[in-house]
């Protein structure tokens, strides 16, 4: 190898891997978007976020006139993508769909005592796109028939009645304890790794309930394997008109929902911000995206940036403090 | 394959007494990192629980191996011929894994084929241009215009 | 049994439309695409065109995305006899005989019976699939932690006849295996595990990259220096074709994978992985030269093959009986389902007979136009052989990088597909096999995972697994199956894999 060749390659490397990131200080009124647009889903495809994100990316790019991509950035419960989002430039050509377990990951660093990922101040909202809440499922064999028999049985057994979750401080997890933790019950917790698995585990019998997702419930529900007993929202749900809440059996403090919500970087321009926020609130209102929505049972639960926040903020809050009250698990 | 003449003096390095002697320092090293990780109790086992077990086997299979290792092939017989060339290589991957997403897929590949084709293989040059720039370009095509794959672009967006 | 052959009826004409023959060809034709690339397997390809199939009628995107799926099983296998890198990680069993094949000169017959093996694997797979759905499914839940767990001991068991060498030197490299598959993040306590900070690692390391560094970049570390001509001459026809003795060994091994992967296919969870690594063992195990065994035995190709293929399959039971995904691919189906209005329970059979049994339908379709694709190819692909290695091998590394990344989007997969292709450099140096090691990375999360779940069900009773009937059995059979390798303990007769070894090292 002829030294000369190498060194002179080398130099070469050098000047572009220097050049390079200093080479797109982007002019500051350009009109937005000019480039195509990347949207992080820290989800594997298929899953809630995935489901929403995609319809969303195809009725942007009607609007925008700009391809929106989306890029699964998946990995530690979502972290790895919200992470990426969190550290990538604030130019708005990287965007975010993410679920509500966004507030919840910061909180569990600070449990253990790790630097976090992200802080939640790192994200803007642009809107919130739906939110699901969850619908406590038990298995169609069980006794109790309302809440009210699930919780006496708890009372009378405690740490007996098992359930199954998604993972760690995952969806599942939070929102079964806040109920546990408001009805001064004590379940046995089975992490499975997701959704899936543990909807298998429950209609396996392995488990006796979860606190699940309602599109996935509802066929089962309709078919007779399980029963449903109350859900955790504000409202009933449209599907379920006869499923009472938590609040209504006397839960007051107990809400939760598997929502979907817009992001860009917390540092993204005004102008920017204010024209995603404008084209979403069409998106959302286009014929296809509606379509997509209502085909996947998930309504469309849309909010616009500070109603957005506001809402975050306060779920947020809820949030940390369940897991605050779940503490360390082992 | 050479085979030992005269009885060397020293100690007889074989390549399972070698092998045998990193799977009992990685054994160490996992059962030192994992102090931070509770155990747990055998009816409880917590995040520290297996990865001690597993350690504890690995120090067990490599003192076996150090200690049956006399009939191994010995050390020197092993031919490292090639290795020039495959630290060449690794150092493309290297150069990919540190540099891609900064300088993008495109300029990556047209670096590291030029150098592999061109510096390691001599490969004529206009065959190597030919190579180079067509797979680079060819294989982004490919994936993140005609499957949409998103493929990094770099600091200037090329 | 009347009524079945009523709704394959149904189902075949759904499927014989143009436009649905179009989407399996246009499925199958990218799946083996996807397949051939190395590191990408069907859930990337499915992910990749999964926005495309929004816009079409159900069954067509089912067919199409179906297609993709087993598509990619049918390609995997090609760069795996070829060049020795898995296509996607479920062919890494293919790698170890099938590359010995090539180099031999028998790439056209390894790729044959691959393809044909594949065939009769999906189509009797499919079969099953339309009979046995909802009766295999219900037994399929029925697997829990506990049964889990010792379904997988079990395994183990069995696995360590997966390849010869040193024993110690064989669970040395699964032990490891384990341990590097448990970086990441704890599933039961939420620790993370050996990641130091970075949050890349908090899934672990990914079997994509594990597999395509261990294998085809340290083969390429391996060979690309190496002075060693490599011997290709022009191939005759006939040394494209199996002969009839590769036709005779091919058989049993491609009847036994096919059982063996519908069934482990179906249990959820599952990888697909886990069937090729059974059923190599248990064709080493019983073949009366088991010597041959990573040397070139067409059996270890006809049999992983088959029950790679018959696991995707099996995978799809539990999803369209009870609409219950066991793994990334099916939900990844479930969510195409669901977008367009469909979501499958228990009873999609019985309200969407036009969705399942033209699914069953593209299914036959499908593996029959892939085997009539993949057998003319045999000839090509032979002759990309002939390409000298020196332009060949950058040009593998690219599609290695490119396929790694492209799993992820994430540059530290490629990082750690660097670092196994230098690790399996090294433990090929130092006589280890590499492929026990992909084992332990596939199993460690699962193993452990189901253990503690397990003790968690039972709050710490470990009588748990002997209670439950199914788990007690495969524990049962671990136990037999060690105590007959343990007879040698009491029989003087040198194992005789330990004599192989030294003969050939003294060869």
């Amino acid at each position: 190898m002829k030294p000369m060749r190498v060194l002179v390659g080398a130099a070469a490397i050098v000047c572009m891997v220097a050049v390079g990131p200093l080479a797109d200080i982007a002019p500051a009124a350009e009109p937005y978007p000019v480039r195509p647009v990347q949207v992080i889903v820290p989800f594997p495809p298929g899953g809630v976020a995935d489901l929403v994100a995609r319809p969303l990316a195809a009725a942007l790019e009607k609007l925008l006139k700009q391809p929106v991509v989306i890029v699964n950035k998946t990995g530690a419960g979502g972290a790895v993508g919200m992470q990426a989002q969190a550290v990538a430039k604030p130019d708005g050509y990287t965007l975010m769909v993410a679920l509500s377990s966004i507030s919840v990951m910061p909180e569990v660093d600070a449990l253990f005592n790790r630097p976090p990922v992200y802080k939640l101040s790192d994200f803007a909202p642009i809107a919130l796109l739906s939110s699901d809440p969850t619908v406590l499922v038990v298995s169609s064999k069980s006794p109790w028939k309302t809440v009210a028999d699930f919780v006496a049985d708890a009372k009378k057994r405690p740490g007996e009645i098992k359930y199954a979750s998604s993972g760690v401080y995952g969806t599942m997890h939070v929102a079964m304890e806040m109920l546990a933790h408001s009805a001064g019950i004590k379940l046995r917790h089975i992490p499975t790794g997701g959704g899936g698995p543990a909807l298998n585990a429950l209609l396996g019998g392995h488990v006796d309930a979860i606190s699940g997702g309602p599109n996935v419930s509802i066929p089962h529900i309709k078919a007779g394997t399980v029963r449903v007993l109350a859900g955790w929202g504000d409202k009933r749900l449209p599907a379920l008109p006869d499923v009472p809440t938590l609040k209504e059996v006397g839960y007051k403090d107990v809400e939760f929902y598997i929502w979907s919500g817009f992001f860009a970087p917390a540092a993204t321009p005004e102008p920017v911000i204010k024209a995603l926020r404008e084209a979403t609130a069409k998106a959302v209102q286009a014929p296809d995206f509606k379509t997509a929505m209502e085909k996947m049972a998930t309504p469309i639960d849309y909010l616009d940036a500070p109603d957005f926040k506001k809402f975050w903020d306060r779920d947020a809050e809820r949030l940390i403090k369940a897991v605050r009250n779940i503490g360390k698990v082992e | 394959m050479g085979a030992v003449s005269e009885k060397r003096e020293g100690y007889n390095m074989t390549i399972d007494r070698l092998s045998g002697a990193f799977l009992v320092l990685l054994g160490l090293f996992v059962v030192w990192e994992r102090r931070v990780l509770p155990l747990g109790t055998t009816s409880h086992p917590g995040p520290g629980y297996v990865p001690l077990l597993l350690a504890i086997l690995l120090i067990i299979f490599g003192a076996i191996l150090i200690v049956r290792g006399k009939g191994a092939r010995p050390l020197r017989s092993v031919s490292w011929s090639e290795a020039p060339h495959a630290v060449a290589i690794l150092g493309c991957c290297i150069f990919v894994t540190l540099f891609m997403e900064t300088i993008g897929y495109r300029l990556t590949l047209l670096v590291v084929l030029g150098f592999l084709f061109g510096v390691m293989e001599r490969i004529k040059l206009w065959l190597t241009l030919a190579l180079t720039v067509g797979f680079a370009f060819g294989s982004f095509w490919l994936f993140d215009t005609l499957l949409r794959v998103p493929l990094p672009r770099g600091g200037w967006g090329f | 049994m009347e009524a079945t052959f009523h709704n394959l009826i149904l189902g075949f004409s759904t499927v014989f439309t143009p436009a649905n023959i179009l989407y399996s060809l246009v499925g199958c034709l990218i799946g083996t695409m996807v397949g051939v690339l190395p590191g990408v397997g069907p859930l990337a390809g499915i992910s990749m065109l999964l926005p495309t199939t929004f816009g079409l009628d159900t069954t067509s995107a089912i067919i199409l995305l179906a297609g993709i799926y087993y598509g990619a099983m049918y390609g995997g296998s090609t760069t795996s006899i070829l060049m020795r890198i898995p296509g996607e990680a479920a062919s890494v069993m293919t790698c170890i005989d099938g590359y010995a094949m090539a180099r031999k000169g028998r790439a056209g017959p390894a790729l044959a019976i691959a393809a044909i093996g594949s065939y009769i694997a999906g189509t009797l797979s499919v079969v099953g699939l339309m009979f046995l759905a909802p009766p295999l499914a219900k037994f399929a839940l029925g697997f829990g932690p506990p049964e889990y767990f010792c379904l997988l001991v079990c395994g183990l068991v069995v696995l360590s006849y997966m390849t010869g060498g040193s024993i110690v030197k064989n669970l040395a490299m699964i032990v490891f295996g384990l341990m590097v598959g448990m970086i990441g993040i704890d599933q039961m306590s939420g620790y993370f595990r050996f990641s130091y900070g970075i949050v890349a690692l908090g899934d672990g390391v990914g079997l994509v990259p594990v597999a395509v560094g261990l294998f085809g970049i340290s083969e390429i570390l391996v060979t690309a220096g190496s002075p060693e001509i490599r011997e290709v001459l022009k191939p005759r026809l006939r040394d494209l074709i199996p002969s009839k003795q590769e036709f005779k060994d091919s058989i049993a091994p491609i009847g036994r994978g096919t059982v063996l992967g519908f069934l482990i296919g179906i249990i959820p969870g599952s990888a697909h992985i886990i069937s090729t690594f059974v059923s190599y063992a248990v064709e080493r195990r019983i073949s009366k030269h088991p010597e041959r065994f990573g040397q070139g035995a067409i059996e270890g190709v006809a049999g992983p093959e088959a029950a790679n293929n018959a696991a995707s399959e099996g995978a799809l039971v539990p999803l369209l009986a009870l609409g219950v995904p066991t793994g990334p691919v099916p939900a990844v189906l479930l969510a195409a389902l669901m977008v367009h209005g469909i979501t499958p329970g228990p009873l999609f059979i019985q309200e969407q007979p036009v969705v399942f049994w033209g699914l069953i339908a593209s299914m036959y379709v499908g593996n029959m136009v892939l085997l009539l694709l993949n057998l003319p190819m045999v000839g090509l692909f032979v002759n990309l052989l002939r390409v000298p290695y020196r332009i060949l091998y950058p040009t593998i590394l690219l599609f290695c990088v490119l396929g790694v990344y492209a799993v992820n989007s994430s540059l530290v997969d490629v990082g750690i597909m660097s670092i196994m292709g230098v690790l399996g450099y090294l433990l090929r140096k130092m006589d280890f096999e590499t492929a026990p090691m992909v084992l332990g990375v596939v199993l460690a999360p699962i193993i452990e995972f189901s253990f503690r779940q397990s003790l968690a069900m039972s709050a710490g009773d470990y009588s748990i697994f002997i209670q439950r009937p199914i788990a007690a059995f495969f524990l049962v059979i671990a136990l037999i199956m060690i105590l007959l390798s343990l007879k040698p303990l009491f029989i003087k007769k040198r194992d005789w894999r330990e004599r192989l070894t030294e003969a050939q090292k003294d060869a």
